[in-house]
């Protein structure tokens, strides 16, 4: 059976790492990857060469740091046990749980089953260690330690489930965890060291780790410590199978735990995650009308559900200054002043971020949208008019609020002639465009590329991921920044020429802002165009496996 | 004319042919059934049917429109019910009625809303958000989603699949009543004797193509040879297997 599940542990890991090498194949993929081992290439060799130093000390059984690394270790070892959780068994997937608790697999099976199933994260987990602290040739000793403590881990989670049927609860554990750091602390400062015979003997076992874990040991130390380690997590694998405790039924709990905080932490991320249910929708839908307006009230019924978080935020922290800044002297009413006049610049640049009620919330039902009697170039228009519809109002009251706050709070001060409402309204119209191509872009890549924008069971992780974050956020950064350059050209004499005939009228502000906008308002209907076709003559068959979670 | 027609339809993903030279038709108030074994290309075929996989190659008709060329006329006479419901995590149950009845122009659709929701057994949940319903319930809201416009077209994907006894039978009864009523369904399942019982015509196929084609009591026929009756099943078991011998 131990075979069969060393098989299983093996295969498993194999497979994941011939899925991700097979994947390279894709040339975004390939491309991606690169740009993350470009990253973490740049990451790791600068550390490498700026931490070296640090450890070029020897550190023998009884130097000062590897007394320290004992201390950090051993109140490691002692704080598991004030951890609240007190259910037994291990963490498994929804399948693991089928086939092993159904499969004629003992408990030690299990664990071992686990153990090795955890290698590989375990020893990526080393090697990064090592290498952010610029010795990874001490990747062995850091992977023995990290495996022995996994299983110290988990050996302390089968005694904490024993503890709670003694009726030895999370609050005696975290009383007696406190106890014992307070009384050593009382005993060292006392004796005026930390070197007192009784630390020296509870910093005895964890010493070894540490010396395992840490470079420029004696290789005789570190020899000697691999071997304690091991039996160390030897002993603990055995605590682990034997502890009488409701093994199955724990890990079932503490899997399905997992499995909500990871779909949780997943709707979250991908913006699915409903913080305000019950609240209305914003207006009563008519029978007859545009079908665009259908497809904008679902978006923005799910702004107000999904996306209100942002805003309650931002106005409660925009309410928490004005009304603190009539208790504070002048110096911090122009801080606070100065803070809303950023935001109100950020707003527009971070909306299209906050606010992803779009086909970036939809497009895991693509399939469903494609059954919509409406053509793509509407459809695409419809999504988006709602997160810009938001951003709009956002900004307007965000910028109102700060224009009256300045000329109330900031009148004598150098920021409030800044904020009269010519200002006010040219930063508005041209805030909305902004949020507009800025919102087009976002929903750009979900389209063309799914598979980087959208979180799915079998996205990619590591290298490639974090290559094709840098990947999108650098071909936004371009994208902006190509698609403003014809407005910011127009906008250059249409200010001169604006200045030159309408100087101090009205007239000043539409000649100078008119023009670079028509060209912004232009790309963005272009943009709407071009994805609208495309979506027309999307094949999600293509992109099923990754977009469909 | 008639509401559905399919000529030559192909479908490839990459270089896997997933539906090769598919023709057929379905008649106002025909059912038609699409069996074949799995991976055969039903899903594959209802997907482009409803405008959702761009054929290959071929065409597809929609009450005349093409989906191809005229996809959101085709669209408005069609509704597509998928195996798994997705339904949209933020809205509840009476918003997505709203939802659909405004994106197909029913007028008056709050009138409309509340029968089908008795219909489906729905009535209580018009508050309730996907999250609190059971695959059986999001996949009848589905279908009173797809039934409030009232179709000329409807096309099922296992149109069963999580539903209780009485949803089964309710079920049934929907389809055959908007049968009777004048539309064109096309329902893959591989439920036989649901196929046997409700439809008019069959379509078995398998890796991509079309073995055979006709009402069910003819492909019945075709299979007992004048030795007693055999059961669609049966007829089906027989046909499959043969085409893989002769393969």
């Amino acid at each position: 059976m131990t075979g069969a599940l060393a098989y299983i542990a093996f295969v498993s890991i194999k497979n994941r790492v011939l899925m991700a090498v097979r994947k390279l194949k894709n040339a975004r993929y390939l491309i991606s990857a690169l740009f993350g081992l470009a990253y973490f290439a740049m990451i790791f060799g600068r550390n490498i060469g700026r931490n070296s130093k640090k450890f070029s000390l020897a550190l023998g059984y009884d130097s000062i740091g590897m007394d320290i690394a004992a201390g950090i270790m051993f109140i490691i070892l002692l704080v598991v046990w004030a951890w609240p959780v007190d259910d037994a068994g291990v963490e498994l997937s929804e399948s693991e749980i089928q086939l092993l608790f159904s499969a004629p697999v003992s408990r030690r099976g299990i664990l071992f089953y686990k153990f090795m199933r955890a290698q590989l994260p375990i020893l990526i987990s080393a090697v990064m260690t090592t290498v952010m602290m610029g010795h990874w040739r001490n990747a062995l000793g850091m992977w023995f330690v990290f495996a022995s403590l996994s299983l110290y881990m988990t050996m302390v989670q089968q005694l904490r489930a024993r503890l709670r049927r003694m009726r030895v609860g999370f609050v005696v554990r975290l009383a007696v965890v406190v106890a014992i750091l307070a009384g050593l602390s009382w005993t060292a400062i006392h004796a005026g060291t930390f070197k007192t015979p009784l630390v020296e003997a509870l910093t005895f076992v964890p010493r070894f780790f540490a010396m395992a874990a840490l470079p420029n040991v004696p290789l005789m130390w570190r020899l000697l410590s691999f071997v304690v380690v091991s039996a160390i997590g030897a002993l603990c694998f055995l605590i682990s199978a034997s502890v009488d405790v409701d093994f199955e039924e724990g890990s079932m709990a503490i899997s399905r735990r997992k499995a909500n905080t990871i779909t949780r932490q997943r709707s979250q991320q991908s913006g699915q995650w409903i913080a305000f249910k019950r609240l209305p929708p914003p207006f009563r839908l008519a029978a007859t009308g545009a079908a665009e307006v259908a497809i904008i009230w679902k978006n923005l019924i799910a702004s107000l559900r999904i996306g209100m978080m942002p805003i309650v935020i931002l106005f409660a922290t925009m309410a928490f200054l004005v009304t603190f800044s009539f208790f504070v002297p002048p110096p911090a009413t122009k801080i606070f002043g100065v803070w809303m006049l950023v935001m109100c610049g950020i707003i527009p640049l971070l909306g299209a971020n906050l606010f992803s009620q779009d086909l970036r919330l939809d497009m895991t039902r693509i399939e469903y949208l494609k059954t919509f009697p409406l053509s793509g170039e509407r459809l695409v228009a419809a999504e988006m008019a709602a997160p810009m519809i938001v951003m709009s109002i956002v900004e307007l009251i965000f910028l109102g609020i700060t224009s009256l706050y300045l000329n109330f709070h900031v009148a004598e001060g150098g920021v409030a002639r800044y904020a009269t409402p010519q200002n006010i309204l040219c930063v508005f119209i041209f805030a909305v465009p902004i949020c507009a191509i800025l919102t087009v872009m976002r929903n750009a890549a979900v389209l063309l590329f799914p598979a980087w924008t959208l979180r799915s069971k079998e996205e990619p992780r590591g290298l490639v991921v974090t290559g094709q974050r840098l990947v999108v956020a650098v071909g936004n950064a371009i994208v902006l920044a190509v698609t403003l350059v014809p407005a910011a050209i127009v906008f250059l004499p249409a200010v001169l020429i604006a200045n030159r005939f309408f100087s101090g009228s009205p007239g000043f502000l539409a000649v100078a802002s008119l023009p670079p906008l028509a060209i912004i308002a232009g790309e963005v209907w272009l943009g709407v165009r071009m994805l609208g076709k495309y979506f027309d003559s999307f094949d999600a068959s293509n992109e099923l496996d990754r977009i469909m979670t | 004319m008639h509401p559905i027609e399919v000529i030559a339809l192909a479908k490839s993903y990459g270089d896997f042919p997933a539906v090769k030279d598919l023709s057929f038709t379905v008649k106002e108030g025909e059912i038609l059934g699409l069996v074949g074994p799995n991976g055969a290309g039903k899903t594959t075929t209802l997907r482009a049917l409803a405008g959702i996989h761009p054929p290959s190659s071929g065409q597809i008709r929609i009450k005349g429109y093409d989906i191809r060329e005229d996809g959101v006329d085709a669209k408005r006479h069609l509704a597509f019910f998928p195996d798994e419901p997705r339904l949209f995590d933020y809205l509840s149950v009476d918003e997505h009625m709203q939802f659909i009845g405004r994106l197909y122009g029913v007028p008056d659709f709050r009138a409309n809303i509340e029968p089908l929701l008795t219909e489906f057994d729905l009535q209580d949940k018009r508050k309730a958000m996907p999250a609190e319903l059971s695959r059986g319930m999001k996949q009848k809201l589905m279908i009173a989603c797809g039934f409030l416009h009232q179709p000329a077209v409807l096309i099922f994907d296992e149109p069963l699949t999580g539903l209780d006894p009485l949803g089964i039978r309710r079920m049934k009864e929907s389809i055959s009543r908007r049968a009777k009523e004048g539309a064109s369904i096309i329902l893959s399942s591989h439920l036989l004797h649901l196929v046997e019982e409700l439809c008019d015509s069959v379509l078995v196929i398998q890796n991509g193509s079309s073995i055979a084609y006709g009402t069910v009591d003819d492909l019945k026929w075709q299979i007992a040879q004048g030795r007693g009756d055999v059961s669609l099943e049966e007829a089906f078991l027989r046909i499959t297997s043969e085409e893989a011998a002769a393969k």
